[in-house]
């Protein structure tokens, strides 16, 4: 190549007389590149973290399994949306269904039970029943009863009843084709648990109230009336009998049988602690029965059901105690298939797995782990506390220590509140060397949820005489807009609170509140109680009054199931950890 | 007009003012590529959004650090720092007089985050920078002039005895005196250094030198290459 062209002279002497500048000119770009990739360098380390752990609690619902026990459906979370598998007791397993988040409403979305011959199984989304051969997963029937979440029970293997929130029908599968016959319209029903009374009959709870309809015979009758019975929970027990619990302190068992002309209850017995609450009841074929209990209680005095922490608690005959399956208050869900229990649950804080539980010969089987073994990342031990606040009602709370405790080495802390089960935020916080500690929730709608903020200072203040912990850094944490509210106003009045993220929603303390603080938010695009612009304007407020505020967008709506979104949330708030340590 | 600067101060002081805002500069520009979807606040003067503001900022910026670094005079080096340093406090003042009470703490947009550094931090240094450099350019000035009116009250002369063949420096109100040498016994009558001519090896142009400089190298005022003071053979 000829480069006689070139100034060669002039460039050299340029370069001798601006070697300083020259080298400046090098230098700083190579250093200020240096620092930012050590940062990211830094960060993948605490993203890898927190990416394992976000890859956890995938499970939506209870695995259905067919009736012999040997394969079962499930949902699983997918990077973007949810996905349907079919597995087999050999560990095989395909895809049956998936859907994109923003597609479908996941709160519409539930896995219902096979059909008795186990050729079909069945699940429902958006007011569709979508039935699906159980050989190869092929849809047989899409049929829109409409209506959200839908309650379904199979008579017999050609027959389904549904009970959207005001309409049921009957779905029939004759010669080959899906039907559907509206059996009758009952406003502002709401039923729950509906139940396969015999092949013609079922039952449901509506309130409190036990309603049953024999479907040859017509219409919809009430058996039992909340004002005498206030009925919980209901489940079908051998002989066609009822299982009825009844009361809201603890669960009084009654047995009946709806088809007998006096309908006479049979007290089985107290289930249940007095002060718990029942929320399913399973009737064993053997005679025994099963029940998930929880303390937490709505407004309504029904089982906190959005809290979904219960305990399982199996009653064989012949043993006079009750034996508890899996953890205390570790159990998501439960559903029973003939002697099997299936359960959504944990045993050690590790995040919900599924699993099986035969009632006859009481052993506990994982079908599915929530995680492989751990890397970059470990379980938090948690232990759970009592105190007192100042109306000297007890406070219950769940410390997650640091993964690397060192004794007599002061952790900063993080104050969050959510129920108690696997919770995303506390395992990050305790690997990115944060005491978590989370004081009860109680149920959204309850009258203790008022003084909740009171219940958060009042374990601040138990936590501070923790030697291991440094007063001086303690960051609020919040997942949804009911629990930011709390943590808002401490952050206004207190100065020692001095960041907070609030996750999923929640709005930040007010923008005038006189000391600088650093407050991040992770909100989805599509949110249905947070709008962009008042956010922007609280944002712009913010930086108008020294508050840093920063705000991470993501996609979906306020309550969001991608796999991707839990990977953001996780890497945020490890980011925000770190930012604030 | 840089002969009348103390010059090495001030090269100094305009090579660490153009590393600063080149960090700076390159620092916005890498936080301002990061594919993370966050809302960011409005400029609170201009009502631009924060990260065409802030480009626009880290442009002048990298334009001011480039003359920093290759600019020739240094009057006018210094000239630039002190504009971009004034608008930079007058964009502050305008931030306080709006009601802005945190300084830039709100309006750091993905820095901290970029290089793992807290918010209190960098609004510390963004106050602690600009005010160096803001009180520096006025100081190098100050000082320049003082030096240059020092040196015209005290001219400094040079010189190199042949009797020891030290470089000396000393003012001019000296001159005739004796001294005692440092490395011989005899003694040294301060005086007005000679001049000598000699011509460029490279491209044979004349060239007059102080004689106390024979032997050092210097650059040639006619090519700028380097060349070693000699008496012409």
């Amino acid at each position: 190549m000829n480069l006689t062209w070139l100034p060669t002279r002039q460039i050299f002497n340029w370069l001798i007389q601006n070697r300083i500048g020259l080298g400046l000119a090098i230098c700083v770009p190579v250093l200020v590149c240096g620092d930012w990739q050590w940062n990211n360098w830094q960060r993948m380390r605490r993203w890898k973290m927190a990416d394992e752990l976000s890859g956890a609690a995938v499970f939506w619902g209870v695995p259905k399994a067919n009736p012999a026990n040997n394969e079962y459906v499930y949902g699983k979370r997918t990077q973007d949306g949810l996905a349907v598998y079919w597995q087999n007791a050999a560990g095989n397993k395909s895809l049956i269904w998936n859907r994109k988040e923003g597609d479908f409403n996941p709160s519409t979305f539930r896995i219902h039970d096979w059909s008795p011959d186990g050729k079909y199984f069945v699940f429902t989304t958006d007011g569709h029943v979508c039935v699906r051969e159980s050989n190869d997963g092929q849809q047989v029937a899409d049929l829109n009863v409409g209506g959200g979440l839908i309650n379904l029970v199979w008579l017999s293997p050609s027959n389904i009843v549904t009970f959207t929130w005001r309409d049921l029908y009957l779905l029939q599968h004759k010669q080959k084709e899906w039907s559907k016959t509206k059996l009758s319209t009952v406003k502002n029903a709401n039923p729950r648990m509906l139940t396969r009374l015999s092949g013609t009959s079922v039952a449901w709870l509506q309130g409190n109230d036990v309603w049953t309809c024999d479907i040859p015979a017509g219409g919809p009758r009430k058996i039992s009336d909340s004002t005498t019975n206030p009925v919980v929970a209901i489940s079908v027990a051998a002989g066609g009998a009822l299982l009825m619990d009844c009361g809201t302190n603890g669960g009084d068992l009654y047995r009946c049988v709806p088809a007998a002309p006096e309908m006479p209850l049979v007290h089985l017995g107290v289930v249940g602690k007095r002060g718990d609450f029942i929320y399913k009841v399973y009737g064993i074929n053997n005679g025994g029965y099963a029940w998930l209990e929880s303390n937490q209680r709505d407004r309504d005095s029904r089982p906190a059901v959005e809290n979904k922490n219960f305990t399982l608690y199996v009653q064989n005959p012949g043993k006079k105690a009750p034996e508890r399956v899996l953890g205390d208050r570790e159990i998501e869900d439960c559903e029973q298939n003939g002697e099997h229990l299936y359960i959504l649950g944990t045993q050690t804080n590790e995040p919900p797995g599924l699993w099986d539980y035969n009632v006859n010969s009481e052993l506990l089987n994982c079908l599915l782990p929530a995680l492989p073994p751990l890397r970059y990342a470990a379980f938090a031990a948690v232990t759970y506390h009592v105190t007192t606040n100042d109306l000297d009602q007890a406070v219950g709370y769940y410390i997650w220590a640091p993964t690397c405790l060192i004794p007599g080495k002061k952790y900063p802390l993080m104050l969050g509140q959510s129920t108690y089960r696997w919770v995303l935020e506390a395992e990050v916080a305790a690997n990115s060397g944060y005491y978590f500690a989370m004081a009860e929730r109680p149920t959204w709608s309850s009258e203790r949820f008022r003084n909740w903020g009171e219940d958060v200072q009042s374990v601040c203040t138990a936590l501070i005489k923790n030697e291991n912990i440094d007063t001086n850094r303690i960051v609020l944490s919040s997942t949804s807009t009911a629990e930011g509210w709390p943590l808002q106003q401490l952050m206004e009045n207190d100065p020692a609170f001095a960041a907070g993220a609030f996750l999923s929603g929640g709005m930040g303390p007010k923008t005038t509140c006189g000391y600088p603080a650093n407050i991040e938010m992770l909100v989805g695009d599509k949110d249905q109680y947070f709008k962009l612009d008042a956010l922007k304007r609280y944002l712009e407020d913010a930086a108008h009054n020294g508050i840093a505020v920063k705000i991470v967008l993501r996609n979906g709506p306020h309550s969001t199931i991608a796999l991707e979104n839990q990977i953001l949330l996780a890497r945020e708030y490890a980011d925000f950890l770190r930012d604030n340590k | 007009m840089s002969r009348f600067f103390p010059i090495n101060l001030t090269r100094l002081f305009i090579y660490a003012s153009g590393t600063l805002l080149l960090a700076w500069s390159l620092a916005v520009f890498i936080s301002c590529s990061s594919d993370r979807r966050s809302i960011h606040p409005h400029d609170p003067i201009f009502a631009l959004s924060l990260p065409i503001f802030s480009r626009i900022a880290a442009g002048v910026a990298l334009v001011v650090a480039v003359v920093c670094f290759f600019g020739k005079n240094m009057f006018v080096q210094l000239s630039i720092i002190f504009a971009f340093i004034l608008s930079f406090w007058i964009y502050r003042v305008g931030m306080a007089l709006k009601g802005v009470l945190g300084g830039f703490d709100g309006y750091l947009g993905n820095l901290p985050d970029a290089f793992g550094v807290s918010n209190h931090f960098l609004n510390v240094l963004f106050q602690i920078v600009p005010l160096c450099l803001a009180v520096g350019c006025p100081v190098i000035v100050a000082w320049s002039w003082w030096y240059q009116h020092q040196q015209r009250l005290h001219p400094v002369e040079e010189m190199r005895p042949s009797s020891c063949g030290i470089h000396m420096s000393f003012l001019s109100t000296l001159w005739a005196r004796a001294f005692p040498a440092f490395n011989t016994s005899a003694s040294i009558a301060l005086r007005k250094s000679a001049y000598l001519k000699t011509h460029c090896s490279f491209c044979k142009n004349h060239i007059e030198f102080p004689a106390h400089a024979l032997g050092q190298n210097a650059k040639c005022p006619h090519c700028k290459r380097d060349i070693t003071l000699r008496v012409p053979v």
